[in-house]
């Protein structure tokens, strides 16, 4: 497969002005559409008046920058480790700007919820665990952790892949392969944090 | 000194960043195991629970208690739903846990529903393995334990 894929341009690069124009524009984007989800989950929650909406609102917005932070570093981490440098503040930000494909799932799952006609395609994007609570209903665990696998998940972990390789000046199968590990690693942590944190009892 | 030189020190101790993240993953796997392992008593009413508030004898009725941290106010919101409008044939208690010491008259009033269980020794935690404040264990007419369901405070 990596022969037909060829490195990504010098202009795909976050050495390059433009390409970093781009990925804050996109990471402006992704944190305006965060921050209305964030205010209408703080009013679900029942929380009322400015100050205490743009707390919440703040908060959700403050972790959701803290997790690509996270992110970003655990795949500097690796490279660094393999001998390679990725530039990890311009990763971490076009990992937010990548959210943009995690917003679309969201939408997509409360889309599904109020029509639930719109359920079975809705779950090929966005992942099975629209289809209700009865798939995987004995292990609600693994279904907290692979429920979300959908065309859209692929989407994103290419577009990881590929925003790695644009860094390094890569082929696409080292970055591809990384990925899929640490995805796959922070599934199976997902998996096994969600059933001790809930032993015996169900999840909704 | 080379780049790969200097480069050294921050590539091993990024190798071992890596390491401990692995030993982390595997450590939690451990874990993991250990509790699935682990076996657990099937949930029953009367010993060792203590019966704080009984209800009025029905004897085809079911019997639902929510799981109530007195200071969790998620879980009181689903007993409240629950006793204010029992399904037919069901009365809704609460199932006092994570509560060392006898709840108090006021915390008892603040509550609505019956029976009303006080896990004193923690069997809901410890022998039955059950974790999560607001879950319904349902029992039948005859006290046999039947299923655990969550609920959500608002329909």
């Amino acid at each position: 497969m990596d022969a037909f894929v060829p490195v990504p341009p010098a202009s795909a690069s976050p050495a390059d002005p433009r390409t970093r124009r781009t990925y804050l524009v996109f990471c402006v984007l992704a944190l305006v559409s965060w921050g209305q989800v964030a205010f209408r989950q703080a009013g679900d929650l029942g929380l009322s008046g400015a100050p205490g909406l743009a707390a919440a609102a703040g908060l959700a917005l403050a972790s959701r920058v803290a997790a690509a932070a996270i992110e970003a570093w655990v795949y500097a981490l690796a490279w660094r480790a393999l001998g390679a440098r990725l530039p990890v503040l311009w990763f971490g930000i076009a990992l937010v700007a990548l959210s943009v494909v995690d917003r679309l799932a969201l939408s997509l799952a409360e889309l599904a919820h109020r029509a639930p006609a719109s359920a079975p395609w809705a779950a090929v994007l966005a992942g099975p665990h629209l289809l209700g609570s009865r798939w995987l209903a004995g292990e609600p665990g693994l279904r907290a952790a692979l429920g979300g696998i959908g065309v859209l998940t692929a989407l994103r972990l290419g577009m990881t892949a590929w925003l790695q390789a644009a860094a390094l000046r890569r082929r696409m199968r080292g970055p591809l392969l990384l990925t899929l590990g640490i995805w796959w690693a922070s599934r199976v942590a997902l998996w096994w944090t969600t059933d001790l944190i809930r032993g015996a009892s169900p999840l909704p | 000194m080379t780049p790969s030189h200097a480069s050294w020190p921050r590539r091993a101790l990024a190798c071992s960043g890596v390491a401990l993240s692995l030993a982390g993953l595997a450590a939690l796997g451990w874990l993991w195991h250990l509790d699935r392992a682990r076996v657990r008593e099937t949930p029953r009413l009367g010993g060792p629970l203590v019966l704080l508030r009984a209800c009025p004898v029905a004897p085809e009725a079911r019997t639902w208690l929510v799981a109530v941290n007195p200071g969790c106010p998620h879980c009181r919101q689903v007993l409240v739903r629950l006793a204010n409008r029992p399904p037919a044939g069901v009365r809704v208690g609460a199932l006092i846990v994570d509560t060392r010491r006898r709840p108090s008259a006021v915390t008892l009033r603040s509550l609505p529903g019956a029976p009303i269980w006080w896990d004193a020794s923690n069997a809901w935690r410890r022998r039955w393995g059950h974790r999560v404040y607001g879950e319904v264990i349902r029992f039948d007419a005859a006290g046999r334990y039947a299923s655990t369901r969550i609920e959500l405070p608002t329909p």
